[in-house]
């Protein structure tokens, strides 16, 4: 089963503008099926290190391979083959507030359908009918064609994710999927992320805040302070004094149900 | 050296020289010293006006006397208003300094001693007048060349320069080595004054270990934000300050010479006012009988003209709409600027837009009656033109505020760079475009209508002709006309508006 799937080689991204040094020889690899958390404070590169996978960031040098393919050498129609295997879902949902759910969710497919069409705003049949499943699959099918800015929180991540579904992702990267939701909706925002990773086999690298929703749903955590790992392995190996590392002498952990 | 190295060593020297603050101190010292100066030419040229008016009022002379003002007047008021403006950031908080938000400081957080900011004075002062003299000395070639040509275009030929060189009674070998000597001289002076002007300005390009300006260096000062300074104490009021009384020295001598002059007489007004009741009676009193009646002498009813200026209108924007929306795309930070040739497209269209928002429409419609004859067309054409670039820098705004959210989820699903442009931006930029093109199409009106005033047809010419044959019966009318349609259009449009966003 421990079949690599993505394999990150020291990795590091320093932001030019900022002189600021957000990666530091970031190496580590997620196998398939995975569903690994990734923890760490605010600013320790958590983001970076997502963007970096499918080249929404630059890195300023290391490699990344996905499936055995060199993502960071990847130009023009390969990088763009690349990126519709793998699903990202945002903090701040990044729809088109002003569009349609299915507009929203049909934009996940763009990696696939025939260029032209779309100009337009054409979509094969089949695409449609995949959305109203996607949609099903999060149970939004009867938003379809409500706007997007009239859905709450937790309703517009399940869009996000129908559409990362709509990619047919062997990999999902989740960029702190809940931080913007109250702690019931964070909840069943992961629950679909787990569904889709144990029924579809989907591998999840996501970003989380709080180490107990880390722990519940991770298979493995990586903890990553001011842009280097700190940690990684199981979940229950993070205790008190591990946690004082990775969050710093002042913190104190705090619950989320 | 690599870029990214180069970039390091500039920023570890800025670090070194400023307590460690990554500040945009540079630009800041020296757009606030191009503010103070600019600020002082104003004052110097108010004063000059000023001591003109008086003399005149005062001594009694010919209303066209001017005091002498010959042309090294100019220069030396360039430059004592640039060496007070020095000598103002170093005594005191000036306007500039004030503006940027920066203070002198000893390095330690407090304020600089009046020994220490007479130091500055000092070098700051010696330093610019040797830069200036310098600058002088190395431009003297220059004025010979200038000399030169000036000579012979004039028809005196050879008989300057260098004539006075080949002709001298040393011979033309001692001429020439002394003309080397001197140009040698010459050179040298120039290197020193740039070396000076280094040294004064070195914080504009910070050495490799870092280099502190001589007046900083001499006072042992620094400059820091106002907030990271210890006043011991509370801080003075407005009044107290430098910058708020040139401030106030400003606003009260601007005013008097602008009031001066504009010529703005209160008198005048009362006593023309009177006088010229016949001209507000037929105003008052308009007369809409041409309005649905061809007038005999235009060949044309009122009503067609105001049909003719809004459909000008309609045209200008419309065809404004079609060059406006591609190219706003081009002048959109967060669309383009990602390569160089990127941020030259960017430049070029903003550079586009603005100056094309700077012409006025009468203007243009002036050179375009001159190229396709006076009348709509040539409305409609100058029209044109300042829309495209109002709405592109309107549209462009607008995408550079798009949420980036939709545009990188797109593209990180695999989409196509016109896909991104479709799928993220467009759905997010419609809208608002909607509004501000009938918010345009809502300004063009009410210029269409005064365009005709200088040969762009519509309304405006009907203006025009009445104005000029004194009939202020029928003007009184176009002015009702005029009025009502812009309130129209303009309460439609607002309506309209907040129904769109």
């Amino acid at each position: 089963m421990a079949e690599p799937q993505l394999v990150i080689e020291h990795v590091t991204k320093v932001y030019e503008r900022g002189d600021v040094l957000a990666l530091r020889d970031v190496s580590l690899t997620v196998n398939r099926g995975e569903f690994v958390v990734l923890i760490g404070l605010s600013g320790s590169g958590k983001s970076t290190l997502l963007r970096c996978i499918n080249r929404l960031i630059e890195p300023t040098s290391g490699r990344i391979l996905l499936s055995g393919v060199d993502v960071t050498a990847a130009k023009g129609q390969e990088l763009r083959s690349i990126r519709r295997r793998i699903g990202m879902v945002f903090q701040h949902f990044n729809l088109v507030k002003r569009s349609s759910v299915l507009r929203n969710v049909l934009a996940g497919r763009l990696g696939y359908a025939p260029p032209l069409p779309t100009l337009v705003g054409r979509f094969p049949r089949e695409d449609v009918a995949r959305a109203r499943q996607s949609l099903e699959t999060v149970g939004l099918v009867e938003k379809i064609y409500t706007r997007a800015d009239q859905l709450s929180g937790g309703q517009q991540q399940r869009v996000g994710i129908a559409r990362a579904l709509m990619q047919e992702p062997e990999l999902i990267l989740a960029d702190e999927p809940v931080s913007a939701l109250d702690p019931a909706t964070a909840n069943s925002i992961l629950q679909y992320l787990e569904q889709m990773n144990r029924e579809l086999g989907v591998t999840v690298v996501c970003a989380l805040h709080f180490l107990s929703l880390a722990r519940r749903y991770g298979t493995r955590i990586i903890a990553l302070k001011d842009g280097a790992v700190v940690f990684e392995g199981l979940p229950h190996e993070i205790d008190n004094v591990r946690f004082k590392e990775i969050y710093g002498e002042d913190a104190e952990e705090v619950e989320v149900r | 050296m690599s870029r990214s190295r180069l970039l390091k060593g500039r920023l570890d020297a800025l670090a070194t020289n400023w307590m460690g603050h990554r500040f945009r101190l540079p630009k800041d010292r020296l757009v606030a010293l191009a503010a103070d100066w600019g600020l002082l030419i104003l004052l110097s040229y108010c004063v000059y006006f000023l001591i003109n008016y008086w003399y005149r009022a005062l001594v009694w002379v010919k209303p066209s006397y001017q005091v002498p003002f010959p042309g090294y007047a100019y220069v030396l008021t360039v430059t004592l208003t640039f060496l007070l403006a020095v000598t103002w950031e170093n005594v005191g908080t000036s306007i500039g300094w004030k503006g940027v938000g920066l203070v002198h400081s000893d390095g330690r957080g407090h304020p600089l001693g009046l020994g220490r900011r007479g130091a500055r004075i000092v070098i700051d002062l010696v330093s610019w007048v040797l830069t200036a003299l310098g600058t002088a000395i190395a431009a003297l070639p220059l004025a010979g060349l200038g000399a030169y040509i000036h000579g012979l275009a004039s028809g005196q030929g050879l008989t300057v320069l260098p004539g006075a060189i080949l002709w001298s009674p040393g011979g033309w070998l001692a001429t020439s080595v002394l003309a080397i000597v001197l140009l040698a001289a010459l050179a040298v002076a120039a290197l020193v004054c740039w070396w000076i002007a280094r040294r004064l300005w070195s914080f504009l390009w910070p050495g490799r270990k870092g280099s502190t300006p001589w007046a900083d260096r001499a006072a042992g000062s620094t400059v820091c934000r106002p907030s990271d300074l210890d006043l011991g104490g509370r801080p003075r009021r407005w009044w107290q300050t430098s910058w708020g009384l040139m401030t106030l020295l400003l606003v009260a001598v601007t005013v008097y010479v602008g009031a001066l002059t504009t010529q703005v007489s209160v008198g005048t007004l009362i006593r023309r006012a009177s006088s010229t009741g016949y001209f507000w009676q037929r105003l008052f009193s308009p007369d809409f009988a041409n309005f649905l009646r061809p007038d005999p002498d235009l060949n044309d009813t009122m009503l067609n003209g105001i049909i003719q200026t809004i459909f000008m209108s309609l045209m200008a924007t419309a065809l404004g709409v079609v060059f406006a929306f591609p190219l706003s795309f081009l002048g959109a930070r967060n669309m383009v600027t990602k390569t160089r040739l990127g941020w030259g497209v960017y430049t070029l269209m903003r550079a586009f837009f603005n100056i094309g928002r700077s012409i006025e429409p009468f203007v243009m419609a002036v050179f375009f009656g001159v190229l396709v004859g006076y009348g709509p067309f040539a409305g409609v054409l100058a029209l044109f033109i300042h829309t495209i670039a109002a709405l592109g820098k309107l549209y462009s705004e607008q995408i550079e505020s798009i949420d980036p959210g939709p545009v990188e989820a797109i593209t990180a699903g695999g989409g196509r760079r016109i896909q991104v442009l479709r799928y993220g931006v467009m759905p997010q930029v419609i809208p608002p475009f909607l509004a501000f093109t009938l918010y345009r199409w809502d300004i063009n009106v009410r210029m269409a209508t005064i365009i005709g005033i200088v040969g762009g047809g519509g309304i405006g010419r009907f203006f025009n002709y009445y104005k000029n044959e004194l009939r202020y019966h029928e003007v009184g009318a176009v002015i009702v006309i005029i009025t009502v349609v812009v309130w129209v259009m303009d309460y439609i449009s607002g309506r309209v508006r907040e129904r769109i966003t």
